[in-house]
């Protein structure tokens, strides 16, 4: 599947140092490649987001996180073990 | 810290037709700890959502798992939906059926019955329908918990 925030997470690493000055410990809210504002925490960004864009997609992300986080170890998922087991 | 306690039931029916309990241990191996929980979006985004005209929000209600193998919380892409929860990032996850697949991840609120809601989570959207679940607890939200598992008596407290 194709990343429907590419350009946005593209446009917040390519412009960290900057975004980081910018808004220092922010939570931003990036449409497209802008920025439409920068929030102390997750829920403020989101309810912005959704006055502006709805359901989404849209970033909100932390300034301090230009990259995607590791991704998780979830091994019901990964192996595909029925998650209720009956023997 | 608010707890909920939970000792687990479990009625089948045997080849007569008559229900049958299995001891709360047993119903606890096989189906895990389980809670009821609700999805939503935020109070102020869904104020927000409906001054655009996205509505009707329907929270939507069912059962998650407690999973202590998993680091971080997934939900059912469907149900995220269907509840209206916004799509706040991205990010990769492996599965049985693809490896390293990009999936949405979204934020709202979650309600775990009998305990207080926890006002912002985030979650990766996954398929969880088939497996009658609308959310999997990882080691994320557990962070803010304390779970204590008692398997000889077949029940477990979650305080949050």
């Amino acid at each position: 599947m194709e990343d429907i925030l590419s350009t946005e997470k593209t446009y917040l690493k390519d412009n960290h140092e900057e975004l980081l000055k910018e808004y220092p410990d922010k939570y931003l809210l990036i449409k497209g490649e802008s920025v439409h504002g920068a929030y102390q925490t997750l829920e403020e960004g989101v309810t912005e987001g959704a006055k502006l864009f709805g359901k989404g997609p849209f970033l909100v992300r932390s300034v301090l996180q230009p990259y995607d986080s590791k991704s998780p170890s979830i091994p019901a998922l990964a192996v595909g073990v029925p998650l209720v087991a009956n023997s | 810290m608010p707890t909920l306690s939970i000792r687990v039931q479990s009625e089948r029916k045997d080849q007569h037709g008559n229900a049958v309990f299995a001891n709360p241990s047993t119903a606890l191996r096989v189906g895990g700890p389980r809670v009821y929980v609700t999805l939503s979006p935020f109070e102020d985004q869904i104020k927000s959502l409906e001054k655009i005209g996205e509505i009707p929000i329907t929270p939507v209600t069912g059962t998650a798992l407690i999973d202590t193998g998993a680091s971080a919380t997934c939900i059912d892409r469907s149900a995220a939906a269907k509840a209206g929860l916004a799509i706040v990032d991205s990010g990769r996850i492996s599965s049985a059926t693809h490896a390293n697949e990009v999936v949405p991840i979204f934020a709202g609120r979650l309600e775990i019955h009998g305990l207080s809601p926890v006002n912002t989570f985030r979650a990766y959207g996954v398929n969880l329908e088939t497996q009658k679940l609308i959310a999997l607890f990882g080691r994320d939200l557990l962070a803010r918990c304390v779970l204590v598992y008692n398997g000889t008596d077949g029940s477990f407290s979650l305080s949050l």
